[in-house]
């Protein structure tokens, strides 16, 4: 019996030491102040890549299908972060006055909207396209990584209707709310790059 | 003259082509040629020509992106076959890496016309066009056909030049190798510039470097990659298609069934095979014979019934052994492959006819063919033998429809199985007489001889002329018209020379053999022309690109492997793809694909192999619920067929 429950312990051990740390940061919000992730210890946090100007962007912002993301888990006390890794003068890139009236124009609910114009966190994160999600759990360990839903290619341009997408994000968020390990916990993202 | 007034309409109409201009691309159709005289396939591209320095993606657009879709409906009496996709190149964007065009592309693609009368459509093309930024275009051509000239800009040779960056089949020499997570491409083919581009998605990052050293292209794929490899390979100037074979991965949803289920299938579906209408008769025949014998001693009995046995175990075993060989030789065949041949049918067909002939004359009392009729009628073990390989060789295109599974299981298996397994499908279909040979008292109980045996006879031929009507069909979907007209004629000689015999004139036997070898000589010499497959409208036809396209973009597809001499497939086709479930396939947006093997096609016969089948009928179905294509049951109903669609 002791065994058992011994190996069950080192079991576990092994399993959470798999689960990789989540990099910490520290980055300027669109009110100026400084976020940083070590901040919200405890608390579960959605890293969103993105670039208003990306059409698959676009497409995600047009359908609401962001925005109710945000809404909805934002209510749950998840902090939501919206990253901006666009270099200066890229597409994408905007100033925080800029950001704010985007938040406001497209009713967009993140808890934070952050400028990364070095590219350096999301070259930590590996962060590629636009969007490209990451949850990362209330002890910073990163639980899923890769694209918003399976509608990867053109699909999520070209089709009308996104409603019968697998969406990855709340697919992974209920596994972590049922206390179960995620599923699919990495897939590979989609749409357009990020303009480092 | 008349040719050159369509000349002039050509010039007239050129002025409408079909092709548009977007922010950033110019988009048009173009053709070898504009003039549709005849009913046929044409070859056509879409061409984009974008600013320059912008690009379009590949079917697998990378890191990001994504490939144009193309969305129209054929008219009536055409078909647009789905574009092909020519080779891309690897377009860099550190830290990405993704697949496309660069300034211009062509999407070739192929029209059918059945039918050449007015008629248009329009094609709505969306696309992503990218430089750092991307943006979606979309734009709508709009195809016409008038008075035979179809409104497209004639330029063969930019269509050619993307014709031939289509990916072709791989070499022969290509091997194939993975050691943990690295797979290494060994070919000739391997150039300087080569580079693997994956079909699928979740088969390496698309920038991690490849190795290319010395004809040996290098590279490590993701740790649960376990599928097989599928994708291009750039070599020089031109790309070539790799398609890891299946056969040491598992097909989802396929059971392969144990070799002892494979050995029991393989023994009843030998004994059913006595029933089928092609053996029946010349089985019976035999039957009829030992019936006669059965006041004869119980050891001849015996060594009759017993060298029949051995008769068709030898032909069995010769059979397994030819499909083994060529197997090991890499051939891809299966089972019902006999039948692909025009040249073995119509011998078949008249091997069949002949004796349907001999069954219902009396040609076996004419004493002038005293030999013959001791072959077939007669009692040495040697023509005992000969009747058992007879009734293998008349038996051999009534197996394709029903031992399908069990043949499809032998093959795959190792060498040994195979010859175990076709070992007892012999055994099976040697039962009767096998039993007969242990127990010559049996004899004794058959019903005493009598004119009865002689209708019994009779009937059989109409038999044999049933099943040679149906050989004849299937030839028919094979061969044009003046084949069909030219094994009739064979037919009718063969027939002629049994009056001959019947009537007893004089030299009869010379004649026949004078005959038979002038149609023989004929026969051997001819051009068994190919009928052009004509497509229903209901269908589009399989390719194995189209299957990918479809199952990349998320749409349901179900796959009919079929051909003309399968009965059991068009007994389904007949029964079960009733006019409801082609509306709950449009309701359902699947695309219906036929993939017809009655000629041979290597390319049907590999994917018949990844199902761990050797013949048809085969039936795939996928939907994005599913993860593995599904295999459905051999035989269907509409009912099972509706389960199946609305289930998944």
């Amino acid at each position: 019996m002791k065994i058992k429950v011994l190996f069950l312990m080192l079991s576990l051990s092994i399993v959470s030491a798999s689960e990789l740390a989540a990099p910490s940061f520290q980055l300027m919000n669109q009110n100026g102040e400084n976020i940083e992730l070590d901040s919200f210890k405890g608390k579960k946090v959605i890293l969103e890549w993105t670039n208003h100007d990306c059409p698959f962007v676009q497409r995600h912002y047009e359908t609401s299908n962001m925005q109710s993301l945000q809404e909805k888990y934002t209510e749950e006390g998840v902090i939501w972060l919206s990253i901006i890794s666009s270099a200066v003068g890229k597409q994408g890139y905007v100033s925080p006055d800029e950001a704010i009236e985007l938040t406001n124009a497209r009713s967009a609910k993140p808890s934070h909207v952050l400028f990364d114009t070095s590219g350096k966190v999301g070259k930590m994160y590996k962060a590629k396209t636009t969007p490209h999600m990451y949850i990362i759990d209330e002890n910073q360990k990163l639980q899923y990584q890769g694209a918003i839903d399976n509608m990867g290619r053109t699909g999520a341009l070209f089709n009308t209707d996104l409603s019968k997408a697998k969406n990855y994000v709340v697919a992974a968020m209920n596994d972590l709310a049922n206390g179960l390990s995620v599923q699919e916990s990495k897939t590979r993202p989609y749409g357009c790059s990020i303009k480092y | 003259m008349r040719y050159l007034v369509f000349i002039f309409l050509a010039a007239t109409y050129v002025a409408e082509t079909s092709s548009a201009r977007t922010d950033h691309a110019e988009i048009s159709i173009i053709g070898k040629e504009n003039l549709i005289q005849e009913p046929g396939t044409y070859k056509f591209g879409y061409k984009f020509t974008f600013t320059p320095g912008w690009h379009t993606y590949w079917v697998n657009p990378g890191d990001s992106g994504g490939p144009p879709t193309f969305t129209y409906k054929n008219p009536k009496g055409w078909v647009i076959n789905k574009n092909t996709w020519p080779g891309p190149s690897k377009i860099e964007y550190p830290p990405l890496m993704t697949y496309g065009y660069e300034n211009e592309v062509v999407f070739p693609f192929e029209i059918t016309f059945d039918n050449l009368a007015d008629a248009n459509t329009e094609i709505d093309i969306k696309f992503l066009v990218c430089d750092d930024i991307c943006i979606p275009e979309e734009t709508t051509l709009k195809l016409t056909l008038t008075k035979n000239i179809l409104n497209v800009t004639q330029k063969i040779e930019e269509l050619t030049k993307w014709e031939a960056q289509v990916p072709i089949r791989a070499p022969p020499d290509l091997e194939i190798r993975r050691t943990d997570n690295a797979f290494t491409l060994l070919s000739d083919a391997i150039t300087e510039n080569s580079y693997f581009f994956p079909f699928d998605d979740q088969v390496f990052d698309y920038s991690d470097p490849q190795e290319n050293i010395n004809k040996a292209l290098s590279f490590s794929v993701y740790e649960d990659f376990d599928k097989p490899l599928s994708g291009v390979v750039l070599s020089d100037a031109y790309y070539f298609e790799i398609n890891q074979p299946t056969s040491e991965i598992e097909v989802a949803a396929v059971e392969s069934i144990s070799i002892l289920t494979a050995i029991l299938f393989a023994l009843i579906g030998g004994l059913i095979l006595n029933l089928m209408p092609c053996v029946l008769p010349v089985i019976a025949l035999k039957g009829l014979s030992l019936v006669k014998s059965a006041s004869d001693s119980k050891t001849s009995v015996t060594i009759n019934a017993g060298a029949y046995v051995v008769g068709v175990i030898i032909t069995f075993m010769i059979i397994a052994f030819t499909l083994v060989t060529l197997k090991n030789a890499g051939e891809l065949i299966g089972w019902g492959y006999q039948l692909q041949s025009p040249f073995v049918v119509t011998i078949l067909a008249g091997l069949i006819f002949a004796i349907g002939v001999y069954l219902i004359t009396d040609l076996n009392i004419g004493s002038s063919l005293g030999k013959f009729e001791k072959f077939a009628n007669g009692s040495g073990p040697v023509n005992s033998m000969m009747t058992g390989a007879l009734s293998v060789i008349v038996a051999s295109p009534c197996t394709a429809p029903f031992m399908g599974a069990a043949l499809g299981a032998a093959l795959i298996q190792p060498d040994a199985y195979s010859y175990l397994i076709f070992f007892f499908l012999a055994l099976g279909f040697a039962l009767p007489y096998f039993l007969i040979a242990l127990f010559p008292s049996l004899v004794n109980r058959l019903p005493k001889p009598g004119k009865w045996m002689e209708s019994l006879k009779q009937l059989f031929g109409f038999m044999m002329f049933g099943a040679a009507i149906w050989l004849l069909w299937v030839l028919a979907n094979q061969v044009d018209a003046n084949s069909i007209l030219f094994v009739l004629i064979g037919w009718l000689l063969l027939a002629f020379i049994a009056w001959l015999f019947i009537i007893k004139i004089k030299h009869a036997i010379l004649i026949g053999v004078l005959i038979g070898c002038a149609y023989g000589y004929q026969l051997f010499n001819w051009d068994f022309k190919q009928q052009t497959v004509t497509q229903s409208n209901d269908s589009i036809s399989w390719s194995l690109d189209l299957e990918r396209e479809l199952k990349t973009n998320g749409d349901a597809y179900f796959i009919n492997y079929t051909a003309a001499w399968c009965i059991t497939c068009k007994v389904n086709e007949g029964i079960a793809f009733t006019d409801e479930i082609f509306n709950l396939f449009e309701e359902n947006n699947i695309t219906y694909l036929k993939a017809d093997w009655t000629n041979r096609d290597p390319e049907i016969a590999q994917q018949i192999e990844k199902y761990n089948r050797s013949g048809i009928p085969l039936y795939i179905y996928w939907s994005k619920k599913l993860d593995e294509p599904m295999v459905l049951n051999e035989i269907l109903t509409e009912s099972y067929l509706r389960e199946v669609i609305n289930e998944n």
